[in-house]
């Protein structure tokens, strides 16, 4: 009974988690400009980051180490160096974009403007991250999080044409109004905000927080294989929502208080406190994961004392640097730049940044003196090769895109 | 090696500068001011859609203060425009917008036709 409730808790967190601003935004957009013709992006999206989410978490269970300890030692500090620039900035980025959508949330509810809220809500993802336990911080998150599903319940609600959304989904086609690049820079968006390298680094990084052995493999599949795609779900009732209500209307969604209105239109004051309670509980879960992650990163690399499961005196420059990034994020956010541009922003770096994060997991994966009778299999081998290249591919294709189609304009 | 490293970063970095000014002239005025018309008449639509569904709440009042910049952003880049008749109903569309979010800010009771006159009038000056 217990290990069943220990998965059905690691299952909920994985599908509360799965949601950050870069995904909610990212598919609002998406949803409001082009209707349900980027779904399939979703699902690509969600099975990569199903296979290498998976790969991580199995590295570390069978090695004892995250996977920025064996990256540097693998492959040397040259390429581990190159891995760690890209990874910590991007991670910055989402870090940043995270707070800066905690301060947005809480301007909608309170009518207060959200340069107040960002010192506030870096505090609180300081403190928490010094004092709560690693799993306290996961599982209430990630279990608030499920709000989100207003959503899915919002798209119910609103009585949509479902042939018209099947038809949108399945056969997908670039509408007249939008440029080709512009729906190609979408889908490579999609594609890195689903597969945001920190979930990775985080996965591996908590695997290790939470002495995980061989014989949890088991249940962390289960997390990543049933959790993930639920996740992905909501990502397309996010997309399914503004598809509804914004695309007729030709309202392209650049803020946060259009992603939330067509949950508003369908459930009223109610939908949208479950909402608010989603929201917050995303990008607040996500903000301390990339500040943890950032710490994670810099540390494995250095090779300093690392983790939750230390006491802060054992383990001080770990907290160093995720003070440090949580200061630099809010300096960011203090010139005024708009949380939703830096959260489209790093949702793209992020696809830049994808093979650095995933082309040593996989040479890792394979290597028999880390991972033993462990290595990957040949079907895991084939599927992960299908989406390096992927992978390579939008990562080569990304900032042309960026450049031709103006951001996506 | 060194310098050779930063010569090709260098040259890099001027022809992603080049390519973004190239890619970003290269509309023709009145595809600009389409677009300007565009993004306001979406700002101007979801102040609308705030109105109706979350009237009197913090929701409306950021939705309203978002309409705002954006409007304001386009107002700034049609200035930019061409002078001419075209961009003068651009620019009145624009203001009008701008006195209709007002109108919504202050729980105006004409606010949502004064909206709905400042989408057409964008939807007509867009072309």
């Amino acid at each position: 009974m217990k290990r069943l409730f220990a998965v059905a808790l690691g299952v909920l967190t994985a599908i509360g988690g799965f949601v950050d601003i870069g995904d909610l935004v990212t598919n609002a957009v998406v949803g409001s400009r082009f209707g349900m013709s980027l779904a399939w992006v979703v699902v690509v999206g969600v099975v990569g980051i199903c296979l290498y989410a998976n790969m991580a978490g199995r590295v570390a269970a069978v090695s004892g180490r995250a996977t920025f300890e064996i990256i540097r030692e693998r492959l040397g500090p040259r390429a581990g160096l190159a891995n760690l620039g890209a990874s910590f900035l991007i991670n910055l980025m989402t870090m940043t974009a995270e707070i800066g959508g905690i301060a947005l949330a809480l301007q909608l509810v309170t009518g207060i403007g959200p340069m107040l809220w960002v010192p506030l809500a870096a505090f609180a993802v300081w403190i928490v991250v010094w004092r709560a336990k690693f799993s306290q911080l996961e599982n209430s998150a990630g279990l608030l999080g499920l709000s989100l599903i207003v959503f899915a319940v919002a798209v119910v609600l609103l009585g949509p044409d479902w042939a018209e959304l099947g038809r949108q989904a399945l056969l997908p086609a670039v509408p007249a109004t939008e440029h080709p690049a512009t729906y190609w820079f979408y889908a490579v968006a999609l594609f890195g905000a689903a597969m945001t390298p920190y979930e990775v680094f985080f996965f591996s990084s908590g695997a290790v927080e939470e002495g995980w052995t061989r014989r949890d493999l088991g249940q962390a599949r289960v997390n990543v294989l049933v959790g993930f795609p639920l996740g992905g779900l909501l990502s397309l009732a996010i997309a399914a929502s503004a598809a509804i209500v914004l695309l007729p209307q030709a309202i392209s969604v650049t803020s946060l208080s259009q992603v939330v209105l067509p949950v508003v239109q369908a459930g009223g004051v109610v939908a949208f406190c479950f909402l608010v309670v989603g929201m917050l509980a995303a990008f607040f879960g996500a903000a301390l994961e990339t500040t943890l992650s950032s710490g994670y990163t810099i540390a494995q690399y250095f090779g300093w004392s690392w983790g939750k499961f230390r006491r802060p005196a054992k383990a001080a420059r770990f907290h160093l640097v995720m003070l440090v990034g949580l200061v630099i994020a809010v300096g960011i956010l203090a010139t005024g730049v708009d949380p939703i541009a830096v959260t489209e922003y790093s949702v793209v770096f992020s696809a830049v940044a994808l093979p650095l994060t995933y082309i040593p997991i996989l040479i890792i994966a394979n290597d028999p003196d880390y991972m033993g009778d462990a290595v990957n299999g040949r079907v895991v081998n084939a599927l992960a090769l299908v989406y390096l290249v992927i992978i390579v591919v939008a990562s080569l294709a990304a900032i042309p895109l960026m450049i031709i189609t103006g951001a996506g304009a | 090696m060194g310098t050779r490293r930063i010569r090709i970063s260098g040259a890099l970095a001027a022809g992603l500068v080049v390519i973004t000014a190239v890619v970003t002239g290269c509309a023709s005025p009145a595809e600009q001011r389409t677009q300007v018309a565009e993004d306001a008449y979406a700002a101007v639509a979801s102040a609308a859609l705030a109105l109706e569904v979350a009237p009197g709440t913090p929701v409306l009042a950021t939705a309203v203060d978002d309409a705002m910049r954006e409007v304001m952003d386009a107002e700034t880049r049609a200035v930019e425009l061409p002078a001419g008749p075209q961009r003068d109903t651009l620019l009145t569309a624009l203001r009008r917008a701008q006195d209709a979010l007002l109108l919504a800010r202050d729980h105006g009771a004409d606010a949502a036709a004064a909206l709905r006159g400042a989408r057409d009038a964008l939807e007509e000056a867009g072309g």
